[in-house]
């Protein structure tokens, strides 16, 4: 599983790079489809965007509250804000048009993430390509103290004594994400996820595979409001619900804000798919916002 | 201009190719032979060794006036056999099984159910923790 993981992880961006390259030419001339979403991630999810300017910056602050029950809790946590919270912030670089690195650092874990966003195809306003396509790729590391292992605890094959090692910080997610504006209003996208954790709690799957399914509806000329949902096909636990979310949008040229309602604090997608969300099944959710900010730098003068 | 391309293509590259993947499983918990007969259970005690503990560890983020209160009059009646507030219906102490219940990953560093505790970048000592562990595995009991 885990050279098979490797090759497909491999061939995965070979694909990426190549189809990325083959279609930066073919694709100058046409006018293209902007805005499918106003930001690098709907609300959890990647989207086909990225920093939209080369060699500008995107900064953002995601935020998430404790869960709630529908009960007198709402009022005596004040909506989830007195229970821990989670939190991350992400700085992205624009290097080329199409291609944007991020690092980010969460509060669960202490994990610090790397990722490469590229864009492959991109929707054009006449009918020669109907979608965008973009491939993401991350690196997690986890950075809180490994704790203290006691006695009798081995690994999976329950011969070998269990130790952390450094490897088991790691855990990565790759992600191939297709998306259409259907008109000025509505816009959605679906992804296929494969997510990799090095170390597997007790019970569970290394690899979760899962299809981040979102979407985008204007209601006014800066406020949409967003959906999303991922059914968790491989390496969900069992009676895992699947992870959703709602928000509200307000969105400028430089700015987007988010008012959210979810179903998990997690935040980074290694640990979004593979923990139980709040049982929303039975009333249970959680409030958060999201921040970006866009840094516009000027384009360089072509030297004369 | 293409040193910058090329430049590109070594971080995609560097970030693909120098991390390695591992595929483990664990911690996982194998109790050791039964103890013989006539040989003493080493007993673990809520009230004079687990609640301290708490006390020490836990009691600043969870007073009286928290939504879990791990106080010593309320600790042990909102943690053995109640569903947990953020992983419902998971239980926060199964008697009986560590294996089950949330605050026995929360504190011992596994990722299943998201904050590890203390969340303050200290952890457990590993008598403390195995103190914990004998508790719920002996019936987390109110002695």
């Amino acid at each position: 599983m885990k050279r098979t993981f490797i090759v497909m992880q491999r061939a995965a961006l070979c694909f990426l790079f190549t189809a990325f390259g083959a279609s930066t030419f073919a694709q100058e001339a046409r006018e293209l489809v902007t805005n499918t979403f106003s930001w690098t991630q709907v609300i959890n999810a990647q989207t086909v965007e990225i920093v939209p300017r080369k060699r500008s910056f995107g900064f953002m602050i995601q935020h998430r509250f404790g869960s709630v029950p529908p009960n007198e809790q709402w009022v005596t946590s004040f909506l989830g804000l007195d229970l821990p919270a989670n939190i991350r912030f992400g700085f992205q670089y624009a290097l080329t048009d199409r291609v944007q690195l991020e690092i980010g650092r969460g509060k669960y874990g202490k994990t610090y993430d790397l990722a490469v966003k590229a864009r492959i195809l991109r929707q054009t306003a006449d009918k020669g390509m109907p979608l965008s396509v973009t491939g993401y790729f991350n690196v997690a590391a986890r950075t809180d103290k490994f704790p203290a292992v006691g006695e009798n605890r081995f690994f999976g094959d329950g011969v070998t004594p269990f130790v952390y090692e450094t490897k088991h910080r790691f855990s990565y997610n790759t992600e191939l994400i297709v998306a259409r504006r259907f008109s000025d209003v509505f816009s959605a996208q679906m992804a296929a996820a494969a997510v990799y954790r090095n170390l597997a709690p007790e019970g569970q799957s290394n690899l979760t595979l899962a299809v981040p399914i979102s979407g985008r509806l204007k209601v006014t000329t800066k406020g949409s409001i967003l959906f999303e949902y991922t059914p968790v096909l491989v390496g969900a636990q069992v009676d895992q619900l699947n992870p959703v979310a709602l928000a509200y949008e307000v969105a400028t040229l430089g700015h987007v804000f988010q008012i959210i309602v979810a179903s998990s604090a997690q935040i980074l997608e290694q640990d979004l798919y593979t923990t139980p969300v709040t049982p929303y099944d039975e009333g249970y959710v959680l409030l958060g916002f999201n921040i970006a900010r866009t840094l516009f730098v000027k384009p360089k003068k072509p030297r004369s | 201009m293409k040193l910058r391309n090329a430049l590109h293509w070594l971080v995609l590259a560097a970030l693909v190719f120098t991390v390695g993947c591992a595929k483990d499983e664990g911690p996982i918990f194998i109790p050791g032979p039964p103890p013989a007969e006539g040989v003493l259970i080493d007993t673990a005690y809520f009230n004079t060794e687990v609640l301290p503990i708490f006390t020490q560890h836990c009691w600043n983020c969870h007073p009286e006036t928290a939504e879990l209160d791990l106080g010593i009059t309320e600790a042990y009646n909102n943690l053995v056999n109640v569903p947990s507030v953020n992983h419902a219906p998971a239980i926060r102490v199964v008697p009986g099984d560590p294996g089950a219940s949330v605050m026995w990953h929360k504190v011992s560093g596994s990722p299943t159910y998201g904050l590890n505790m203390p969340p303050n970048g200290t952890t457990l000592s590993a008598a403390e923790l195995q103190l914990i562990y004998d508790w719920i595995n002996q019936g987390a009991l109110n002695n």
